[in-house]
């Protein structure tokens, strides 16, 4: 349990480091960013408590956003995905929805990329809209949650597969 | 009880995730300034329509006094017309300078009962209506626009504890600001006066041409009162404003069409 806690402290505070310091750096094309960070939101153990999943998302979010001088994009965006997050798991995983480690076990490609994708675009469409705010901006809404949903997609893909060498 | 602690119980997630949404939603209205302009604006358009509706029908009730207003209104504009015109404006160069346009507007929606009180006018900017601009009333100046959507637009009423004026004394030119203290909305108070100016009880108060929002000697108030503050160099004098802020239904936006101008020289 202590092993558990810890685990999720250290994982919640190197990523928003990672993040602030390297990922929100790397301006690709000019403006465009992965936000990997959401490792936390796909890494969370299925069966844990959600309510405290909900309040890690926020305080995630709320840091990120102290921290990038942003409003408060991340907060809400960061916050409703952990909030949806059993919906999206029980759509993409169906019958094995219980399977407590989303990402790692025995579960079926599709299924894990359905997963990983549903939560990266929801995130990334609910953070650009609360960024730009803007009815004349939807193009530019649309066309920033795909190109940086593209590079979260693939550096979480491209992790998940160097770390998960236990089949 | 029971049941309400066992629900509040099952929905604790939801419950939850709506709390932190608001309180999200807060931190990003008090900490973007462009986001609440975009809150304000949102509310801005639903509260206009619900107020001009409500404006159209208590209007119809009104309609004489409306017109008596006016009448008397036309009445006063047309001596000065002919008061101008014995001018020689070509040769008076504040004349020529002096370039304001004028659009007219009704007020559906006014406050005056709070520290910072605003009207919501029924045009917006495709009545040529644009931030900035200073809003007159029949009687005297009544505010400055700060907020346009396509058919509306609110505006900071001089009873506004943050809008300040540029005003002057008629009598002398002595200048100084004018601002709302609070309180009362028939008390204005006029700082800024050096005391090497006379002044008297009764005085008129109007605006200074150093303001971009208004064109010079608008009237504003009358003199109440005054006293010498502690320094014993400036006057604080109280203004009885022209404008009944309780009791507004046409104002006249004005345009400075000089301002672009004018900002270029300011550093």
């Amino acid at each position: 349990m202590v092993q558990e806690i810890l685990k999720i402290t250290g994982q919640f505070l190197l990523l928003i480091l990672l993040q602030v310091l390297i990922f929100s750096n790397i301006n690709f094309l000019g403006h465009i960013n992965p936000y990997p960070y959401l490792f936390f939101v796909v890494l969370y153990r299925l069966d844990s408590n959600q309510t405290l999943f909900i309040i890690l998302g926020f305080l995630m979010g709320f840091f990120l956003d102290l921290m990038h001088q942003t409003a408060g994009a991340h907060t809400i965006a960061t916050l409703t995905v952990c909030f949806v997050r059993p919906t999206i798991s029980n759509f993409a995983f169906g019958v094995n929805a219980e399977n407590n480690h989303a990402m790692e076990y025995g579960t079926k490609l599709s299924n894990r990329i359905t997963f990983l994708a549903l939560i990266v675009f929801i995130h990334h469409l609910i953070y650009f809209s609360i960024a730009i705010f803007n009815w004349e901006g939807l193009r530019y809404i649309f066309l920033n949650t795909i190109y940086s949903a593209l590079f979260t997609i693939s550096i979480l893909w491209l992790t998940l597969s160097l770390f998960n060498v236990r089949k | 009880m029971q049941q309400i602690i066992n629900a509040i119980f099952r929905n604790k997630n939801v419950l939850i995730y709506l709390l932190l949404l608001l309180f999200a939603l807060i931190f990003l209205n008090n900490r973007s300034y462009y986001h609440q302009t975009q809150l304000e604006r949102l509310g801005l358009r639903m509260s206009g329509q619900i107020f001009e509706f409500q404006n159209n029908t208590s209007n119809y009730f009104s309609l004489q006094k409306q017109n008596q207003d006016l009448l008397e209104e036309n009445r006063l504009l047309k001596e000065k017309l002919t008061s101008t015109n014995s001018i020689d404006t070509l040769s008076n160069p504040t004349f020529a300078i002096s370039g304001f346009t004028y659009y007219t507007a009704q007020v559906l929606k006014n406050s005056f009962d709070q520290a910072r009180n605003q009207l919501v006018l029924d045009k917006g900017s495709i009545g040529h209506i644009e931030k900035e601009m200073g809003v007159i009333g029949p009687h005297g100046i009544v505010g400055i626009i700060n907020e346009t959507t396509p058919h509306f637009s609110s505006a900071l009423s001089l009873l506004h504890s943050d809008v300040r004026i540029n005003a002057k004394l008629l009598k002398n030119g002595a200048f100084g600001s004018i601002y709302w203290p609070g309180i009362a909305a028939n008390r204005l108070l006029l700082d800024g006066i050096s005391t090497i100016n006379n002044v008297a009880v009764g005085d008129t108060v109007v605006t200074g041409g150093m303001s971009d929002y208004f064109p010079k000697d608008i009237p504003i108030g009358k003199v109440v009162n005054y006293k010498l503050l502690p320094s014993k160099r400036y006057y604080e004098i109280e203004v009885l404003p022209f404008t009944n802020f309780t009791a507004l239904e046409y104002v006249y936006v004005v345009k400075n069409n000089n301002k672009e101008e004018l900002n270029q020289l300011k550093p």
